[in-house]
């Protein structure tokens, strides 16, 4: 075999192999693909935690993850401000927005009269159950292997010790009915039993009298939906106004319908929710007053703009009795506003009335809500009485359109949608008694002291090892060198003590004072770039008498630009990203820099009630770097190589 | 010494008087700073380790006791295994990858200034800021981490609550932030005369021999030098461990540091915290010395040649 190998001509196969063009190709398709995993190592948790900031906080912990922020999409019903959730579902091949309007609960039950041949069996016999559709009928259906047969059957209650009563699936066929969870529950509790076992059933009582059954499972959803131009007609009505008047039988399932107290309609109840009257401040702060209570006349209910309220006549002395509403009544007298000027007065989502504040109005108190939102318009609304049950109604007509499905078919309707909630609520939700913009107060504040300490003792320092010579000069050069490899630990304790000692802990003191006394690193940086500097220059200045500071300010400054930059960008970075000496010397949280700030949207394990605030917090944190990376990555790179080469 | 100083500065001219006398008022910034914020600590550091001390009243003298104390008590132990254990994964593997990356990158790619850019950007941003963005890729459920390899068919652990993984993760998470040494790397492979290259390739080398034998000794003191800079880093990590798990759970990344901080600013035992912080300083010098002592093995200097 080997010598024929030998004899045979190199294939093709083998020359492409040997060619270098086809060796550089297989190289750079390897480099760039470990390039490409590298780069989706850095990029992916970066990008992850930007979008995050953007999203509302039930997307961030989707798996698999959602990259691009989305909002539910939804419909406005009727003329009310409730968002009704807007779904897909796939039908005869097409995708359709569709609203639920309803939904039931189904369960497996087994008539009691027709259970037959119950078995009690060793349940590590038995298989895991699965769930198995039969003649529209869902069971558990266990596999039980005994004697070496196979049978199918369900477990339907606990035996003595580990046995599991089953029965098989022949006999539940006949037995089993599909029935509303609802009905089953309704009936009376009963125990059964059959075959000398016990059974907890339900006694129900239906045309043909009583029916023993024994709801076994598992339970499945039907949803109801239909067109979202079902809810266009919504409107809402007092939920005690409300009785249930029959079923709709829609495919599979049935949707309840009601009646409303006073007409033979049906409509299809959409929602129950708790409803708060409201009314627009500005609109109060115009046409409200403080009536005295012996101008009131007798109170009435009354319908104004479709919301029940308080009404009175209202008779000034001298003056032509009107109708008011009653805003806010008290035992003196009352806040009222004539009904004709209530025109704002709509009823909110009582959910939506959620940072409520006190205002007052001649001493009488109400309560506002500042930032209610309906469609594009934002206004502060009053708050009118005490919120109701309304039921959200529609026309019972919607059920022409209606179809059944099951809710794993149900997939929420998005669309692409950044929000800014958690930046806002980030920047203005107190944290430590103070807010996060104090954060970057303070460290702004510290990278400017830092900076200018920084710049200043560094240049004078590095000059003089760079252009001056003098006795001790190379063994200070080597003790500068050898302070950037110390351990700063062994210096806290000490220097914590020096600091209580000037009583300057918990100050900003400590974390910026030590800047002007120089930096090892940066000097030695500086150091390197002026010896770069051709000496003819300042023996110029020199011999015209310049003075040594004259000379650095005129001569090397304005040549050394890059080297102060990298001076400022280095001293902004430590800066902002020191945590250990800030935790150390501050306690008070209105003088934290940002790195410590951060820390009071965590709690101690980490596990952080206000995660979509820690995210956009932690963005904002990394802004700052960012942005200056971008401008000025080179001085970054440049200085990093400093640090790193010898 | 000062004799001799003395007799030199008196030797030397009027001139050069004044350019000491200037350089001696120029660095005095530093040299202050110097005395005041490195050598009197240190020696007071030094000092308190063989006393007890609260702040409260004047330290007292214990002798060795500090000491003693610390080389039984578990918590040291833990927290050197720990720092030790963080240490090396993070240095050995930050190295291998950084260096890796700079290898690949040196080639005449496309785009290099994006790349550099992106394996850079994370060095940049703040512990803190980089921790709790780990805190979400490691979430056991939902986080990025687990969620990719589940992609892969693994279950992933539950990183950062389990006293096995937290320590990995935290090393993992530190691979992260090597952006500066790709770059220094990748400057020191530029650095490496082409002239070298030019002459294996025409002994036929192959693109291994060519890093075996050229790129690897070439960069060996930029390597060397980087390694030694890491360690150290690497034994004084705090922020990590402190916002991701305070030490947790069950003390599996009590890092030397964090015990060390607890000892001084929570139980306010000065005496013993600066004993922690001179064992410190102690194992970094051991450790860099032992490194520089055995560079003589693998780092190749140019001037062995002559």
């Amino acid at each position: 075999m080997a010598t024929t190998a030998q004899k045979r001509p190199p294939s093709r196969w083998q020359e492409i192999r040997s060619s270098t063009r086809y060796q550089k190709t297989v190289r750079s398709i390897i480099s760039y693909t470990i390039l490409c995993i590298g780069a989706a190592f850095v990029l992916f948790p970066m990008l992850w935690m930007i979008s995050s900031s953007m999203k509302p906080s039930w997307q961030i912990f989707t798996s698999p993850p959602i990259w691009i922020p989305q909002e539910w999409e939804s419909v406005t019903a009727g003329n009310t401000n409730r968002q009704i959730l807007l779904y897909r579902v796939q039908r005869d091949g097409e995708t359709e927005n569709v609203i639920q309007i309803g939904s039931r609960r189904y369960t497996t039950a087994i008539d009691a009269a027709r259970l037959t041949d119950l078995q009690s069996v060793p349940s590590d016999q038995l298989g895991t159950a699965t769930s198995t559709v039969i003649d529209g009928i869902t069971f558990n259906v266990r596999s039980w292997t005994t004697d070496g047969q196979t049978q199918d059957v369900v477990a339907l209650a606990r035996g003595e010790g580990d046995n599991l009563l089953v029965a098989p699936v022949s006999v539940l066929q006949t037995a089993a009915l599909r029935m509303p969870l609802d009905e089953v529950n309704s009936g009376g509790r009963v125990t059964l039993e059959i075959d000398g076992a016990e059974f907890r059933g339900r006694e129900i009582e239906t045309e043909d009298g009583t029916l023993s059954v024994i709801p076994i499972g598992p339970e499945t959803d039907l949803v109801v939906v239909g067109p979202p131009e079902s809810v266009a007609n919504a409107r809402l009505v007092p939920a005690e106004l409300v009785s249930s008047a029959g079923t709709a039988v829609i495919g599979e399932t049935e949707l309840p319908l009601s009646i409303v107290e006073g007409s033979d309609e049906e409509y299809i109840v959409l929602a129950t929710d708790s409803w708060q009257p409201i009314i627009n401040e500005d609109e109060l702060d115009a046409y409200a007053f403080v009536a005295d209570r012996a101008a009131l006349g007798e109170r009435s209910q009354r319908d104004v703009n479709g919301v029940s309220v308080q009404v009175t006549q209202y008779t000034p002395e001298g003056g032509t009795p009107q109708t008011v509403v009653i805003l806010v009544s008290g035992t003196q007298n009352s806040l009222v506003i004539p009904v004709d000027d209530a025109a704002t007065l709509r009823l909110a989502q009582y959910a939506d009335m959620t940072t409520t504040r006190g205002d007052t109005m001649d001493r009488i108190p109400y309560r506002v809500q500042d930032g209610y939102s309906e469609g594009d318009v934002t206004s502060s609304v009053a708050l009118i009485g005490d919120p109701r049950n309304m039921a959200l109604i529609v026309p019972a007509d919607a059920v022409n359109d209606a179809f059944d499905v099951a809710p794993a078919n149900l997939e929420r309707a998005l669309h692409t949608e950044f929000t800014f909630d958690s930046y806002r609520e980030a920047l203005t939700t107190k944290v430590g008694g103070t807010y996060f913009p104090t954060f970057f107060r303070n460290s702004f504040v510290l990278v400017i002291l830092n900076t200018i300490g920084h710049v200043i003792s560094c240049i004078v320092v590095a000059y003089a090892f760079a252009r001056l010579r003098a006795p001790g000069k190379n063994f200070l050069f080597l003790v500068l060198l050898g302070t950037m490899m110390l351990p700063f630990p062994v210096t806290l304790v000490p220097m914590y003590e020096i600091f209580r000692d000037l009583n300057m802990v918990n100050t900003l003191w400590p974390l910026f004072i030590r800047s002007f006394f120089g930096n090892a690193f940066l000097i030695f940086m500086m150091r390197q770039f002026f010896s770069s500097i051709p000496k003819e220059l300042e023996e110029a200045a020199r011999i015209d008498g310049a003075s040594t500071l004259r000379i650095i300010w005129n001569v090397f400054v304005p040549l050394s630009k890059p080297a102060i930059a990298t001076v400022i960008i280095f001293t902004f970075w430590w800066t902002w990203n020191s945590f250990l000496e800030p935790l150390i010397y501050l306690s008070s949280p209105d003088m934290f820099p940002v790195s410590l700030g951060l820390n009071f949207f965590q709690d101690q394990y980490g596990t952080s009630i206000y995660f979509d605030r820690l995210i956009a917090a932690s963005v904002l944190s990394m802004l700052p770097m960012l942005i200056l990376f971008f401008f000025a990555q080179r001085y970054f790179i440049d200085g990093i190589q400093m640090t790193g080469m010898k | 010494m000062l004799v001799r100083l003395q007799k030199r500065l008196n030797l030397s001219s009027p001139m050069e008087r004044r350019e000491a006398l200037t350089f001696y008022i120029l660095i005095s910034p530093w040299l202050i700073g110097f005395l005041i914020f490195w050598a009197y600590p240190m020696l007071r550091s030094l000092y308190l380790s063989f006393t007890t001390y609260s702040l409260q009243g004047p330290p007292i003298w214990v002798g060795f006791r500090n000491y003693e104390r610390i080389f039984s008590d578990a918590d040291f132990w833990q927290s050197l295994k720990v720092t030790l254990t963080y240490a090396f994964g993070s240095v050995l593997g930050g190295t291998s990858i950084a260096l890796l990356l700079a290898l690949i990158l040196s080639q005449k790619l496309r785009g290099i200034t994006i790349w550099r850019t992106i394996f850079f950007m994370p060095s940049i941003l703040s512990s803190i800021a980089v921790a709790i963005l780990w805190l979400y890729v490691f979430r056991p459920e939902g986080g990025l981490f687990n969620l990719a390899l589940g992609a892969i068919g693994i279950e992933g652990p539950n990183w950062l609550n389990s006293e096995q993984w937290a320590l990995p993760a935290m090393i993992i998470m530190s691979w992260w932030t090597i952006g500066g040494q790709i770059v220094i790397y990748l400057a020191g492979i530029k650095g490496i005369p082409d002239i070298l290259y030019e002459a294996a390739d025409l002994d036929g080398a192959s693109p291994f021999q060519r890093f075996r034998f050229i790129t690897l000794p070439m960069l060996s003191p930029t390597i060397f030098f980087n390694v030694v800079l890491a360690i150290i880093g690497a034994l004084q990590v705090f922020d990590v461990g402190w916002v991701l798990t305070r030490g947790g759970p069950n003390d599996s990344t009590l890092f030397y540091l964090i015990n060390l901080y607890e000892r001084a600013f929570q139980l306010v035992q000065f005496g013993y915290a600066s004993a922690l912080a001179w064992i410190l300083f102690i194992i970094i010098m051991a450790i860099t010395l032992l490194v520089i002592r055995s560079s003589t093995l693998w780092v190749f200097y140019e001037t062995e040649q002559r």
